[in-house]
């Protein structure tokens, strides 16, 4: 038997939480005849996301195992989305195949790490920088709010890069699992509100029904950390004064962004790209962090596992 | 990413100036009394592995992250600590949770999660108002809305208004009315009764 999934059941506040824990894997496990399973990649131990070899397209790739919802129909959907939402600075699924009880979501590998990786290795980072990866964060949500896709957990954690020796930023916002569409559907259902509570914007504590301006909220908390090197922000979390150094201009964008009231934020995420672009900083490489260290995006997987 | 040689005996002097030796000295001994590997380490000062070991061969000279110089000093101190000794695993571990700082994780129990992280009262923009109301009114609020809508806990209020109308209106004020709503309400009839003191509460 090439793998074992266990059920665990555990107890939630509020209910019965199902996790599943895969027990045993030999190096043969194979996928839909397609995808062999390697190494766990993404963050601590409990991480569905493995780095596997998609035999069909002759690459590496990870592979995402998602705890299907409903019938196969969920092929279709995350098919429908993933063309949808295609996009150079967004993450999704290229394929996806069945695997059991869950369907095995197949995306590129991204090996850089995450923002929060960076922000881990350099603290703060250099106005024109963060300006430039908060830049290619809201070009993601400004594609996918048209796709009328709202993310909901913006965060550090899910901005993953692309590795580069001279600190070239290539952002792929990740993590769609619990992205609301205009239809109403959810891919995560375990709870009335999710996300991460630093990053929620106060209509959102406040049960509003969730939209594009609280992803915007969001983009601006990390916005926020980039340029203080703070740690993840509090629930309405205050901005407070520019760092020494920020730009008035760029603060003030980050700023509106993080509006408590949604009808102070900028309009969109293209009408927040534009705010940005007029404070106009430029970015050079080799990047440099401020203390003029080289700044450089590692490669956090190395090679893969034999 | 490798660099010469000069460079990397010129990171070592920087360190030895910054750090007081080089980075590589003074992490290794840590991996043995806390027997952690590299990576584990990493982790615990908030550091990637790459970068760890980047700053430990010499590759690097600087700890950039303010955060992690003052995670390692805050280890050096857990270990140097006489009664370090008699720790146990369990302990050590422990300890090293408490001085590590993991990103927050997304979570569906946000209820519980944000009164976890501003205790009712203590909160920036609690305006002093309904204090102690916050959390229980929340959990009342997530637990209606996990089991059923919006327009189901209407629906039920409806057909229990009439001969139940306190009842109802928990109902309402809870499932589907916006929290402050539901805080001030909590305020009104528990919290109000508890302290015997009506008159201060809207």
């Amino acid at each position: 038997m090439p793998v074992l999934l266990t059920q665990v059941r555990k107890s939630g506040p509020f209910g019965w939480v199902v996790f599943r824990t895969i027990g045993a894997v030999n190096t043969g496990w194979v996928i839909g005849g397609r995808f062999t399973m390697l190494d766990r990649i993404g963050t601590g131990g409990t991480s569905r996301v493995r780095r596997a070899y998609d035999h069909a397209e002759g690459r590496y790739c990870a592979a995402k195992l998602v705890r299907r919802q409903g019938p196969t129909s969920m092929l279709r959907v995350v098919r429908e989305r993933a063309l949808r939402l295609a996009h150079p600075h967004v993450l999704t699924p290229y394929a996806s195949c069945m695997a059991d009880d869950d369907v095995l979501l197949a995306m590129d590998l991204v090996s850089g790490g995450s923002l929060e990786t960076l922000l881990g290795d350099y603290g703060r980072l250099p106005p024109e920088y963060a300006a430039e990866v908060l830049d290619q964060l809201l070009a993601a949500l400004s594609h996918i709010h048209g796709a009328g896709v709202v993310h909901r957990d913006v965060k550090p954690a899910n901005l993953l890069l692309e590795p580069s020796p001279v600190g070239a930023p290539h952002t792929r916002l990740a993590d769609f699992g619990i992205a609301l569409g205009d239809d109403g559907m959810r891919f995560t259902t375990t709870g009335f509100t999710v996300g991460t509570p630093g990053y929620l914007a106060p209509e959102v504590l406040d049960w509003n029904r969730p939209g594009p301006r609280q992803d915007l909220y969001a983009a601006g908390m990390v916005g926020w950390r980039m340029l203080t090197g703070a740690g993840d922000p509090e629930p309405r979390q205050r901005v407070g004064p520019p760092p020494a150094g920020v730009p008035a201009m760029l603060w003030s964008v980050v700023a509106r962004l993080c509006a408590t009231d949604p009808a102070q934020r900028p309009g969109s995420a293209a009408a927040a790209r534009r705010a940005l672009a007029a404070c106009r900083l430029e970015l050079r490489f080799p990047a440099r962090t401020l203390d003029g260290e080289p700044l450089q995006i590692f490669d956090h997987l190395g090679p893969p596992p034999r | 990413m490798s660099v010469t040689e000069d460079t990397v005996a010129r990171n070592r002097a920087l360190q030895v100036e910054w750090y007081g030796e080089p980075l590589g000295d003074r992490v290794r001994p840590l991996l043995d009394r806390l027997g952690l590997s590299q990576s584990g380490l990493a982790g615990v000062l908030g550091l990637s592995a790459p970068m760890l070991s980047q700053l430990m061969s010499g590759q690097r000279a600087k700890i950039s992250n303010p955060a992690v110089l003052h995670r390692l000093m805050a280890i050096e101190d857990l270990v140097a600590d006489p009664a370090f000794d008699a720790l146990t695993a369990a302990e050590i571990k422990a300890r090293l949770a408490e001085i590590g700082a993991g990103p927050a994780a997304t979570t569906s129990g946000l209820r519980r999660a944000t009164s976890e992280r501003i205790p009712a009262g203590e909160g920036p923009d609690d305006h002093g108002t309904h204090a102690g109301s916050r959390e229980p009114a929340r959990l009342v609020q997530a637990l209606l809305r996990e089991v059923a809508s919006a327009a189901e806990i209407d629906a039920a209020a409806d057909l229990i208004a009439e001969r139940f109308p306190d009842l109802a209106e928990v109902l309402r004020v809870y499932g589907t009315g916006r929290t402050s709503e539901a805080e001030a309400h909590y305020a009104r009839t528990v919290l109000g009764r508890l302290l015997g003191d009506r008159s201060a509460m809207p």
